[in-house]
């Protein structure tokens, strides 16, 4: 029993050490931050994105979003979630699956946008 | 080993909930408590995902999460992660109910 | 609890239907013909090298190491002498090492299940000492990888023959294709479909030819682990539970991988970044 109380209390103070400074950094997170930290929105692990260091190519480059969404809120549900438009897709459905929360979402797709 | 911690952690869970807490704090005996419905939710869907071996890998520690925020008595952080919770155990689920038949795209 | 039932019910029906069309040749040559048509320039006997054979860069570097004293060389040896040691050549299954690598995985039609070499090690291990064995790293990986070293150059030929042994193949390769976890991507979407991109500056391996050089040594890992260490690592990074070493599971999908791999030289080369 005691072992049992002992790994609880491991777990929880590991989940509170894991969720408040993520908590706590979200909320001052500029556009750019969010869009490339790892932690994050991470989109240079798949795309190259200009800025951005060690991109990866496993998507589309992010360029010309503006002509190739014209409608911004098109972007925005792409990156909610791709598998709408394409199941197969491997891109993470970021705001279906909670990866980002809604104000995340909204500074990726600025901040691309903005590319 | 893990299985039988995971289990022994799951029972102290709910028994801690039903024997100590409930008597200590009784914060959940309302039947309509949001946190009690939402949680419950989240627990139920979290062990069907488990049985499918499609649950994900932050589940089961939001839902201690939610139940230290709740006991703490910030009802509202409580009620908010024991959603997200149930959220992730729903689409693990729905996951899950395609895994069967996935297969080569060539 | 409906879905639950749902959930074993059509779990139940797959098991029944699945073995009927199997045809796990026809899945082989499909699965290197993808392989072809993304790098149409790679040999599909250097597959064995895995990611190494797409960047020259990495090979280089690679056979560096090789080159040099590779750092699994010192447990490799210890893994020989934990073998002589708990003496599992007694076991007839252990007893000729280089046969032993090529009999498994193999389907166990009395028993029912899939049986690795991870799993005969550990059952031997505690016919001999009593004792048990970690399934992830330790002995069990570097007993493995000495016993994999005597088959060094033999080609993988996993066997998927009885009704049940097609039935495990289709579950664990429903378990490799399947998406999972928060980030919603299969072994597949990386491994099959984006194998030699890019993610950050790490090439995607090619799931051809993963299983010639197991148990490998990571650098990341800084020592030895089995092919179920990895996949509990790759389920983590995909924010999905990793399930326990040497599970149904894992040691179904761990028959489809290695027979997806038929063909392809065993590798004492065992470093992987």
């Amino acid at each position: 029993m005691k072992k049992t109380i002992s790994s609880i209390s491991a777990v929880v103070t590991l989940a509170t050490l894991f969720m408040m400074p993520m908590e706590a950094g979200a909320k001052e997170m500029t556009d750019e931050e969010v869009t490339f930290g790892r932690k994050a929105g991470n989109c240079l692990a798949c795309h190259m994105i200009p800025g951005g260091n060690l991109p990866g190519n496993i998507g589309p480059p992010l360029l010309a979003m503006k002509a190739r969404y014209p409608d911004k809120a098109v972007l925005k549900a792409q990156v909610y979630d791709a598998t709408v438009r394409n199941p197969s897709s491997i891109m993470p459905p970021f705001g279906k699956h909670g990866i980002l929360t809604d104000k995340q979402l909204n500074q990726v797709v600025n901040y691309i946008y903005s590319k | 080993m893990k299985k039988l911690l995971l289990t022994t952690l799951t029972v102290f869970a709910f028994s801690a909930q039903a024997d100590y807490l409930d008597g200590a704090h009784n914060w959940n005996t309302g039947s309509s408590d949001p946190f009690k419905a939402a949680i419950t939710a989240a627990e139920t869907d979290y062990a069907t995902a488990l049985a499918a071996s499609m649950a994900w890998r932050d589940t089961g520690k939001m839902i201690k999460e939610a139940h230290k925020l709740q006991t703490s008595g910030d009802t509202a952080a409580a009620l908010a992660v024991a959603k997200a919770a149930h959220n992730q155990a729903v689409n693990a689920l729905s996951q899950a109910a395609v895994a069967g038949s996935a297969g080569p795209r060539f | 609890m409906k879905k639950l039932i749902t959930a074993v019910v059509s779990l139940g029906l797959m098991i029944g239907t699945a073995s009927a069309g199997t045809d796990v040749d026809a899945d082989r040559k499909a699965f290197v013909g993808h392989f072809k048509s993304i790098k149409p320039n790679v040999e599909f006997a250097d597959y064995t090298i895995g990611v190494y054979a797409y960047d020259e860069g990495s090979r280089d570097q690679f056979e560096e190491i090789l080159d040099g004293i590779p750092p699994y060389e010192e447990a490799v040896e210890k893994g020989e002498a934990e073998f002589e040691k708990f003496g599992l050549a007694k076991c007839t299954a252990l007893a000729d090492p280089a046969a032993a690598r090529l009999a498994h995985p193999y389907y166990d039609d009395a028993a029912g299940t899939v049986v690795t070499l991870e799993g005969t090690i550990r059952k031997c291990y505690t016919e001999q000492t009593g004792k048990k064995m970690a399934p992830m790293k330790g002995k069990v990986a570097r007993i493995s990888a000495w016993i994999s070293d005597q088959a060094a150059g033999e080609k993988i030929n996993v066997k998927v023959e009885s009704d049940g042994a097609k039935a495990a193949y289709e579950r664990g390769k429903s378990t490799f294709y399947a998406k999972r976890g928060q980030f919603n991507m299969s072994c597949a979407d990386c491994h099959v479909y984006n194998a030699g991109k890019k993610a950050r500056a790490d090439i995607l391996s090619p799931a051809l030819g993963h299983t010639t050089h197991v148990p490998m040594y990571r650098a990341k890992w800084g020592g030895i682990g089995t092919l179920h260490r990895r996949y509990g690592g790759c389920y983590k990074n995909m924010r999905a539970k990793p399930l326990m070493a040497q599970s149904p599971e894992y040691r179904d999908m761990e028959f489809f991988h290695q027979a997806m791999s038929n063909g392809l030289e065993i590798s004492a080369d065992r470093y992987r970044k």
